[in-house]
């Protein structure tokens, strides 16, 4: 199983929008698709019309009374599951704080489901604490969106910092731009000068959309409301590129 | 993804209105768009799937297709994937999980649809207040489609029950509501087991044999004529798939309907006019000598695995470049078998050949015999045939007379050819010891003829590789191994000719057959 999570320290940016239309596009490519609504605010399990709850929150996970197995939700959607969110989430750090390796539970709780499924993308709020850690440790790329601004480029260029001082050789970074506006002169000129510093920008950008934010309204993936939109084809590029940069030569592998 | 669905017999009177009556007490239901859609199971040529267990479906849903892989019966769900496009092979899939646990069952056989079934669904479903599905129901009614024809078999009407993963609760308690309420019964068997009898398909069978049902008092003439339709059906149905080459059981399968076509148009020449008969029989001819040395070489390639084993440690290696010889070989031969396949005469041939079976009136020059029974036309051959067996077997010790044991087992093939055509107009309890008895002395017969044609190829490899290329010694000593290890198996196989040959001919087998066969 490949994990591939959507994560950047700021809010707002358009990883709840990414993990969701990727996962609706994995699993119309005939991909076994788990979509991990790990952001307390249940905005994914919203979209899938999903009731963010687990029964026994976070606490039972760790106490093994739930197995992910046991809590996993089919969407309406052909081969696409989803682990909903739970409030309790934001407490994950001081509930598996005291465990042995702490960085480590997350791929350990993922173990009886990762042979049922060929992708897991997990939808990560937007912070950096243990939780984060152990998505670092357990997945394969982070797909990370950037609006085109300073602000946003400064967060970005912390992470890089962070992963400089704590390596995981095995992730592999996947920044790409989200919520451009092509009318603004600063987001253009960040979106030629941003891939010059870091070489492993993804090239398709997703635009504002009106169609995005409808996703909330709809509770549904872009593709199935507005097929013809243009941020519908800029995440059925965005997935290509994804596809052909971590599983194109592979067998389910992943860790 | 589902992970159980489960499959109902409707029951008599019940509409979706009573389902969606039922229903509406506990929860929420939408009734969606009555839909029609078109699904294909597919399976490899020697129904691996079915044969362990497994359906895999492929319906319509625009703009591409949803497959669905299921445990037979209506059990588990094993995959449901929405697909582009439909795939040849295992390894065409894209999710790699799928392509992967595909692969174990299928190896490199092709997925080639099988049987066709024209859907109309209507669909339930259950939704929470958010509109979340919570589950579907389906009340289906399928058609089989007879292939190449707008006929078609309407097959038991079914619901389908299609749970979602994560609302099992409701599942169960929606099950049992309707189960109570509809007095519904688990459907007697997978809608593909019906479509496959409604079609007359022996899955059974590796090399996908029709199977005929006759009524005995049909006359000859027209009886003939539908088993050689079908055949003809068989190699048009596997001729795209022979000139492609993907998978060798398509020209398998074509060259099987030539050679049964050839040992009817033979044995029952009688019963057409032999104009007809002379013209048609030089074509299928034909057709045999532009495909039987692909096919060998494809036996041969098939065997090779086999063959590395028989042969010495030392000399497993030395082998090889025959295998690239067969490779290279079988990459020529089909490619000059493509021409005449694909040309006007094979187009022509087979159109005049359909227009003879396919005629409603008889031709003129009618013999004698294409008038008279089915029963008596088949029951005459067949024990001609016998007889003709057991006499020419008689002399024959088995070691030391092998042209007359490959003269015996063509004779025997022709027998075994007929008993399995016509088999359906005799009591089984009768017929299959005959069969049973039959196919221990084939298995010998078959087996002996193999053994003694791999050894002579061989041989005529090595000389042919000698020729075109430059070879080791080592590789010709291999070679050489191989074709005498073949010889030795083949006399030991001789050695058991008697034995199976007395069963077969023995007192009390020769009063079977002339009970069953012997008007």
């Amino acid at each position: 199983m490949k994990i591939i999570a959507t994560y950047n320290l700021k809010g707002g940016v358009g990883k709840t929008s990414t993990a969701v239309n990727m996962a609706y596009l994995a699993a119309k490519d005939g991909y076994r698709t788990l979509l991990w609504d790990l952001d307390p605010q249940g905005a994914a399990s919203f979209c899938f019309r999903v009731k963010p709850k687990l029964k026994g929150g976070v606490q039972a996970l760790r106490s093994k009374r739930r197995s992910l197995d046991n809590v996993v939700k089919a969407t309406d959607f052909t081969g696409l599951d989803l682990i909903p969110a739970d409030f309790s989430f934001r407490n994950f750090d001081q509930v598996f704080s005291d465990t042995k390796k702490p960085s480590k539970q997350l791929l350990k709780l993922l173990f009886p489901i990762s042979r049922e499924y060929d992708l897991l993308f997990i939808d990560c709020a937007p912070s950096i604490s243990l939780a984060s850690e152990n998505i670092f440790y357990a997945a394969d790329a982070l797909l990370i969106p950037l609006i085109p601004t300073p602000f946003s480029v400064r967060t970005f260029n912390q992470l890089l910092v962070y992963f400089n001082k704590a390596p995981a050789r095995h992730l592999k970074l996947l920044p790409f731009f989200s919520m451009y506006d092509k009318r603004r002169l600063l987001h253009r000129q960040i979106m030629v000068s941003l891939p010059k510093e870091f070489k492993g920008m993804l090239n398709t950008p997703i635009p504002y959309s009106k169609s995005v934010e409808l996703m909330g309204i709809e509770r549904a993936p872009v593709g199935t409301f507005a097929p013809n939109s243009n941020p519908a084809h800029a995440y059925i590029k965005l997935w290509q590129e994804v596809q052909a940069k971590l599983l194109a030569s592979s067998g389910s592998k992943g860790r | 993804m589902p992970e159980e669905q489960l499959i109902f017999s409707v029951p008599e009177n019940l509409t979706l209105q009573d389902l969606k009556t039922w229903l509406l007490e506990k929860r929420l239901v939408e009734e969606q768009e009555p839909v029609e859609f078109e699904r294909v199971f597919f399976d490899t040529f020697d129904w691996r799937l079915l044969n362990s267990g497994n359906v895999l479906e492929i319906s319509t849903q625009k703009p591409g297709y949803l497959l669905t892989w299921r445990e037979l019966g209506g059990g588990k769900i094993l995959a449901q994937s929405s697909i582009r496009q439909i795939p040849h092979f295992a390894s065409d899939f894209v999710a790699p999980g799928l392509r992967l646990r595909l692969s174990e069952l299928l190896g490199r056989r092709a997925l080639i649809p099988k049987v066709t079934v024209n859907s109309s669904t209507r669909e339930l479903r259950l939704i929470n207040s958010d509109n979340k599905t919570l589950m579907r129901i389906e009340l289906r009614q399928d058609h089989a489609v007879v292939p190449q024809s707008s006929k078609s078999f309407k097959l038991p009407d079914a619901i389908y029950l299609f749970p979602l993963r994560g609302f099992d609760n409701i599942f169960e308690k929606t099950v049992s509501l309707i189960s109570r309420k509809g007095r519904l019964q688990p459907i007697g068997e997978d809608p593909l087991v019906s479509a496959l009898g409604c079609l007359g398909i022996d899955a059974a069978s590796y090399t996908n044999a029709p199977i005929f049902h006759f009524d005995p008092k049909q006359p000859a003439y027209e009886a003939l004529c539908d088993v050689l339709n079908r055949y003809r059906r068989i190699m048009e149905e596997n001729l795209a798939g022979a000139c492609e080459d993907k998978d060798p059981e398509f020209l398998h399968d074509f060259l099987h309907a030539v050679r049964r076509t050839q040992c009817l148009l033979f044995h029952y020449s009688h019963v057409f006019p032999s104009k007809t008969i002379n013209l048609i029989r030089q074509d299928f001819d034909w057709l045999e000598k532009i495909t039987a040395a692909v096919r060998s070489l494809d036996i041969y390639l098939g065997l090779f695995d086999e063959f590395v084993t028989r042969v010495d440690a030392d000399h497993r290696v030395a082998l090889e470049p025959l295998r690239h010889f067969l490779e290279a070989e079988k990459l020529k031969e089909h490619q000059t078998m493509r021409v005449p396949l694909e040309s006007p005469r094979y187009r022509r041939t087979m159109n005049s050949w359909e227009k003879i079976l396919t005629e409603k009136t008889r031709p003129d020059g009618m013999p004698e015999d294409a008038g008279k029974s089915i029963l008596e036309i088949a029951s005459r051959g067949i024990y001609s045939i016998y007889m003709e067996l057991i006499e020419k077997g008689r002399g024959i010790t088995g070691t030391d007379n092998l042209d007359a044991l490959l003269e015996l087992q063509i004779i025997e093939k022709r027998l075994g050819y007929e008993m399995e055509t016509f088999r359906n107009l005799y009591p089984k309890q009768q017929i299959e010891p005959a069969l049973a008895a039959l196919r221990q002395l084939q298995d010998n017969l078959n087996t002996i003829q193999n053994l003694h044609l791999q050894h002579g190829s061989l041989l005529e490899y090595s000389k042919k590789m000698q020729r075109q290329e430059r070879t080791m010694p080592v590789w010709m000593e291999a070679i050489e191994l191989l074709a005498a290890d073949r010889e030795r198996e083949e006399r030991k196989m001789q050695e058991e000719f008697r034995t199976r040959y007395n069963r077969l001919a023995r007192k009390k087998m020769q009063k079977k057959f002339r009970a069953l066969f012997s008007l």
